[in-house]
């Protein structure tokens, strides 16, 4: 099976029965001279998942090789599948005439498979038959235009034309419309929870109000140092009152009044001298 | 700048409240300087045969509480709804969605995340993930918004990478003016523009671009005098342009108000500028909204702040943030920049949103900001004066020549001292026989069958299109109208009253204050129940109904539910089926408004 090995090949080997005494260590050492200067690697079918091996790193995998009584899987197959590069191929000894394996192979994503020939029988066994599968020139997964794509600009413009002669009778109310409600998939449904409302950190606590500049109702004094000050009796010294609300005190008897000018009288209204309930 | 190296991004809106449209003027703003350029317009401006050919296009809209899409894209959404649209059309585009809702509501941002799903299957190919912005977040709508617009312009770039000689998008914190301004120091008589602008527009159906100006007939106050609401019938006279401006009952006309000049002087008064000084802008070419027509040249800046700066509206965010990049007085420009992040949100809410504060009172605060203002600003500081919608009020066989509009004077309080006033319905209110109007037509929602019987639920000013309806079908000679007309007292409120009885027309007045109980239209039609069923299941009678959005449409519609189910036998399930096969075939429609 070495025969198909060419120079510089990186060599993927999976078993599943080992070989008695050294015949992997030989086997190993036979396909290294090979491949000379690739990788060789030797790896339990049952592992070949969990190996961890790179997509695409392998020239050719081997399976068989010491036994022609294994029987692989769809997904060791598969996995064969990706871990070799595109146009890399999978080389299976098989004792049961091919049908099952082939079919298997073709599941896993393995084209042009084929008989490889027969096996020497150096070892003394009967002669096995090997099957050799091409992994496709393109990634497993990957997606690519099919050939009836070249199609599209054309479609495209007849698209667009079907757009534009709509367009052409925007009113016309008898045309069959699509329900829009269809159109909602289930996320679309979804009401935001009460803690994606929150802004900033979202403690939820409401913002202690900033306090003015010069400020005179006690506000600054409290948020410096953390105690409710004594309330104070009213006054209008606190030089905001001619500014416009923006710049009042929250507690402001002209709040809702618009900013006085420079000498202007100022009168309440009855509604502004009483307190609000 | 070299147009030509300049990527076209389309920005398309639906904006019911005006959110959405200072989103995109948000985004325009952001984009002015860099390698993208943005065309900005309402969804239903939007030369529709086009957008198969675009690139890069997104999309800025709101939800209404039915979770119905904003009347600015109803055209648009009627359109990619069709079924017969290949799944393909749409391929060349790549797209974005940014929604504006509130999960508040049952359908939050429903109409966003359709169109996301709608223009994916139609072949577009997306961007990134829909922004669903919430105004029931701590800090408002901004947060996501702001997420979506880095996001996006990250993406955006990522495709077109900047080059050099142009700014990053978004990252400049106050983007190049839109304008430069040039000041001419002969004044021009403001009388001279109106007339300028009378001239043009006869020979084609006038539109938001070219308006056409129809003079006011008569401008009536429609409730008694001692009433508290002041509701006006105003008659416009189309009589030149008739042939241009056909219009069948259900139809819209679009009224593009002024300020009134008091409040217009109040502004002038702390703007830093000479008013009626001839101006000239000259566009850097760096956007195109394609809904706007300021006009360019010969004009004054008291005409702009007359016809377009809507500086009687409540300041949005984005207000505050570029006021305070121009500001230089310590105190305005701590307070302005607090204002204007996310984290002043609640502030702003409590200062400027919840009493309804204007611009022009926000600048009275903020006087030392307002002198500042430079003049090839005004268009990124003010927002633009939007039209608003009137369903008309006349018929075009008994009212030939003329339009009418019913409207609510809206006047309210809230704690400022002042009574906040609606600037449309003020601003027709102060018209005087004469007067100007600019105004186009606009397809209604609602279509009337002439040989089936019709019953017509108009409460308040919903009576409109109704009014329209009847006097049409009665000189047309088509199938009658039951009609049910809700107000508050038969003496002060109740509209037309003399017109009724000379139209085919069987009328149900519910007066809901003249009496102990109240008494509303929904009441009047659960006693007609019996002879409704009848007209609706044997006689093929369709049910419209017209006006305010609150309550009244849903308790309307309950009120039918059970009509099917006590006249005609249904299961609660089976009336709710009847009353959607209605709807599927147009036998139930509805024109409501806030």
């Amino acid at each position: 099976m070495e025969k198909f090995i060419k120079q510089g090949d990186n060599v993927l080997v999976v078993w599943s029965v080992p070989p008695t005494g050294d015949k992997m260590q030989t086997m190993v050492n036979l396909i290294k001279t090979k491949s000379s200067t690739g990788v060789v690697q030797l790896e339990n079918a049952q592992r070949l998942k969990m190996g961890g091996y790179e997509s695409s790193n392998y020239d050719i995998a081997i399976c068989g090789l010491f036994s022609a009584e294994e029987i692989y899987s769809n997904e060791i197959f598969a996995e064969i599948a990706r871990v070799l590069k595109p146009q890399g191929k999978v080389y299976v000894k098989n004792n049961n005439a091919g049908a099952s394996t082939t079919s298997t192979l073709k599941l896993s994503g393995f084209i042009n498979i084929m008989e490889a020939g027969l096996t020497e029988s150096s070892t003394g066994d009967a002669a096995s038959q090997i099957l050799v599968g091409e992994k496709p020139h393109f990634e497993v997964g990957s997606s690519s235009k099919l050939s009836f794509a070249k199609k599209k600009p054309a479609q495209e413009e007849s698209a667009k034309t079907v757009w534009n002669l709509s367009a052409m009778d925007m009113n016309d109310d008898d045309v069959e419309l699509i329900n829009d409600d269809d159109l909602l998939e289930e996320e679309d449904l979804v009401v935001p929870d009460a803690t994606s409302l929150k802004g900033g950190c979202g403690t939820g606590e409401t913002k202690p109000k900033k306090a003015c500049k010069n400020c005179t109702c006690g506000l600054a004094e409290e948020l410096e140092t953390g105690k409710t000050p004594q309330p104070k009796a009213a006054t209008s010294a606190c030089g905001s009152c001619y500014l416009g609300d923006a710049f009042r005190c929250a507690s402001c008897p002209y709040l809702g009044m618009p900013a006085f000018k420079p000498g202007e009288k100022i009168s309440l209204s009855n509604r502004q001298l009483t307190a609000d309930s | 700048m070299n147009d030509h190296v300049r990527h076209r991004v389309v920005v398309l809106y639906g904006s019911q409240t005006g959110t959405a449209e200072e989103v995109t003027s948000r985004l325009l703003m952001q984009s002015r300087g860099s390698v993208f350029k943005c065309v900005a317009s309402a969804m239903d401006d939007y030369p529709i045969q086009d957008l198969v050919n675009e690139d890069l296009v997104l999309f800025v809209c709101s939800t209404t509480g039915q979770g119905e899409p904003p009347d600015n894209m109803k055209l648009f959404w009627k359109f990619i709804m069709r079924k017969n649209l290949p799944n393909t059309c749409l391929s060349g585009i790549r797209f974005g969605v940014l929604g504006l809702g509130d999960s508040s509501y049952a359908k939050y941002n429903f109409v966003a995340k359709k169109l996301f799903r709608r223009i994916q299957n139609l072949g577009g190919k997306s961007l990134l993930t829909i922004g669903l912005a919430d105004d029931q977040h701590e800090w408002g709508c901004d947060v996501a918004i702001d997420d979506w617009s880095r996001n996006m312009w990250q993406i955006l770039n990522s495709i077109h990478p900047t080059k050099d000689g142009f700014l990053n998008p978004i990252e400049s914190s106050l983007p190049p003016p839109r304008f430069r301004v040039t000041m001419d120091d002969t004044n021009m008589e403001g009388e001279d523009i109106v007339k300028s602008m009378v001239e043009i527009g006869h020979n084609v159906s006038p539109s938001k671009k070219q308006p056409y100006y129809a003079s006011v007939i008569s401008n009536k106050r429609v409730t008694a005098a001692d009433h508290f609401q002041e509701t006006r019938l105003i008659s416009l006279n189309v009589s030149p342009v008739v042939d241009h401006m056909k219009y069948d009952p259900g139809d819209v006309i679009m009224i593009q108000p002024s300020n009134l000049s008091q409040d217009v002087n109040a502004l002038l008064d702390i703007l830093p500028f000479k008013p009626d000084s001839l101006l000239t802008f000259h566009s850097l070419d760096d956007e195109i909204d394609a809904s706007t027509n300021i006009p360019n040249k010969g004009t004054t800046l008291r005409e702009i702040v007359t016809k377009y700066l809507d500086f009687m509206s409540v300041p949005r965010r984005s207000f505050f943030q570029l006021l305070s990049h121009i500001s230089c007085d310590e105190m305005e420009k701590e307070k302005l920049t607090e204002l204007g992040s996310p984290e002043g949100t609640d502030e702003r809410y409590s200062y400027a949103n919840r009493p309804r504060r204007t611009i022009l009172e926000v600048l009275q605060d903020f006087h030392l900001t307002a002198a500042l203002i430079p003049l090839e600003r005004i268009f990124d500081i003010f927002p633009i004066i939007r039209p608003r919608a009137f369903s008309i009020a006349s018929s075009p066989t008994r009212h030939q020549g003329e339009i009418h509009v019913l409207v609510a004077v809206v006047k309210y309080k809230t704690r400022l001292q002042a009574p906040r006033k609606g600037l449309c319905s003020s601003w027709l209110a102060s018209l005087n026989t004469g007067d100007l109007v600019p105004i186009w037509l606009k397809r209604g929602g609602i279509r009337f069958p002439s040989k089936q019987h019709c019953i017509l639920i108009g409460p308040g000013t919903g009576i409109a299109p109704f009014r329209s309806a009847a006097h049409e079908r009665t000189s047309n000679g088509d199938s009658g109208c039951t009609v049910f007309f809700g107000c508050r007292n038969f003496s002060s409120d109740f509209y037309f009253r003399d017109e009724w009885k000379d139209l085919n027309v069987d009328l149900h007045v519910a007066c809901s204050r003249d009496q102990e109980e109240k008494i509303y239209v929904q009441d009047h039609i659960k006693e007609e129940g019996e002879k409704l069923f009848r007209l609706i299941w044997e006689d093929d009678a369709s049910v419209f109904v017209a006006g305010n959005s609150k309550n009244m449409p849903d308790d309307v519609k309950s009120t039918f539910l059970q009509i099917f189910q006590t006249y005609g036998k249904m299961t609660s399930q089976e009336a709710e089926d009847y009353y959607v096969t209605m709807q599927s075939k147009k036998r139930y429609q509805q024109e409501t408004w806030s």
